[in-house]
């Protein structure tokens, strides 16, 4: 559901709202992946899309080649807050960048507190729209993002191409289902609780056709009943920060001042 | 002979032209480079063993994802000073010696070379932009 040219935004979001029902609709186990494996997925996907809210504390690594072949290891924290139907907060603090967002149900306001430059977008009313538009219009990925969709399974799965049950797991002392999935770019893995609250505990990302296969690796702490302070979920710019632009996706070149 | 060496009387003050011209543009280039290069190294590469190799697409969703263009050297605008056609069009850090140009704090001369910084998705870089009027 990758959209390549530039929309209004009107017709993304209808799009978006008409192709993720068409899914939701035609979607049946894809090809060749092993039922239990897709039941596993559907059941963890289905629980997270009931949570009105939810904090995730997620550790991950992920691999940097250097031209020469050599592989680094960058390490960041990652707090994921969410109030649904229309806020959001993601806090990165990493080796690399540290950022914040947070969406307040009206726009999305992003900050770079290393650099102390921010930028807003007006976003649309809830999370799952404000989503799409954030990857549609300025390409703004946030990891964990494929289970902050309402339908995670529907994104998850929608270029697999074949999947396995790997077995029972323990993952930081959880019990766990291991899951092996393929899809066209990447080869993917989660572990998902063996409980009454079926949560994915790690995540593993292979971009495969990349030479030494770099990886992204994540392992979540999940809290289902978070208190959340009063103003989590309102973007305050810090002192002497500096307001900058978002560029819009596709413009390749630095546009006039 | 005769012919051969008239001929070369002829070229001589070509060859030291182009001599000349080679040496002065290996300058600015070496110039342009080292202060990419070393911009690059300290965006790109925290070690200076090399640069990042740009992955085919994000290392960290499984799912929907949008690739941010981030266009390598190349010219910016037809009709700029030839500076322009051969800095980089977007740098993930400023290079040293670049003064605040305007109120706002969001426009950086370099050189001559005037650069503003943008997020692309989650990333900020710096782009060159048209000297401010």
């Amino acid at each position: 559901m990758k959209i390549k040219r530039r929309l209004p935004l009107f017709r993304i979001t209808y799009l978006v709202s008409v192709l993720s029902v068409a899914f939701v609709a035609t979607s049946a186990q894809p090809a060749d992946v092993e039922p239990k494996a897709d039941q596993v997925l559907r059941k963890a996907s289905d629980f997270l899309g009931t949570l009105k809210q939810f904090k995730i504390d997620a550790d991950s690594t992920s691999d940097h080649l250097l031209s020469t072949g050599q592989k680094l290891q960058h390490a960041e924290g990652v707090i994921v807050s969410v109030q649904r139907p229309d806020r959001l907060r993601v806090d990165i603090k990493g080796e690399r960048r540290n950022l914040q967002l947070i969406y307040d149900g009206k726009k999305v306001s992003l900050l770079d507190t290393t650099r102390n430059l921010y930028a807003q977008t007006a976003a649309p009313a809830t999370i799952d729209a404000a989503l799409h538009h954030a990857v549609d219009n300025f390409g703004i990925r946030l990891p964990l993002s494929d289970l902050l969709y309402t339908n995670s399974y529907a994104v998850l799965s929608e270029n697999v191409e074949s999947g396995f049950y790997v077995g029972k797991s323990e993952v930081r002392g959880v019990k766990t289902d291991h899951l092996a999935f393929r899809a066209d770019e990447v080869d993917w893995q989660v572990w998902i609780e063996d409980s009454r609250t079926p949560l994915p505990r790690k995540l593993v990302i292979t971009l495969k056709w990349m030479a030494a296969a770099p990886q992204y690796t994540v392992w979540l702490s999940w809290d289902l009943s978070p208190k959340w302070s009063d103003n989590l979920y309102t973007f305050v710019p810090p002192a002497n920060a500096r307001k900058i632009d978002f560029l819009p996706v596709q413009q390749n070149t630095p546009p006039k001042r | 002979m005769k012919y051969a060496d008239s001929r070369s009387q002829l070229m001589q003050p070509f060859k030291l032209l182009s001599a000349l011209a080679v040496v002065v543009g290996a300058m600015a280039v070496t110039t342009m480079d080292s202060w990419i290069n070393d911009a690059q190294a300290r965006g790109l590469s925290a070690y200076g063993r090399g640069a990042y190799v740009r992955p085919y697409r994000p290392i960290d969703t499984v799912g929907r994802y949008q690739q941010v263009e981030h266009p390598a050297a190349v010219g910016y605008a037809a009709g700029q000073r030839a500076a322009y056609n051969t800095a980089a069009a977007v740098l993930p850090y400023l290079p040293d010696n670049c003064s605040i140009e305007d109120d706002n704090g969001t426009i950086y001369n370099c050189n001559g070379l005037y650069y503003r910084p943008y997020y692309q998705g989650t990333e900020v870089n710096y782009m060159l932009v048209n000297p401010p009027q």
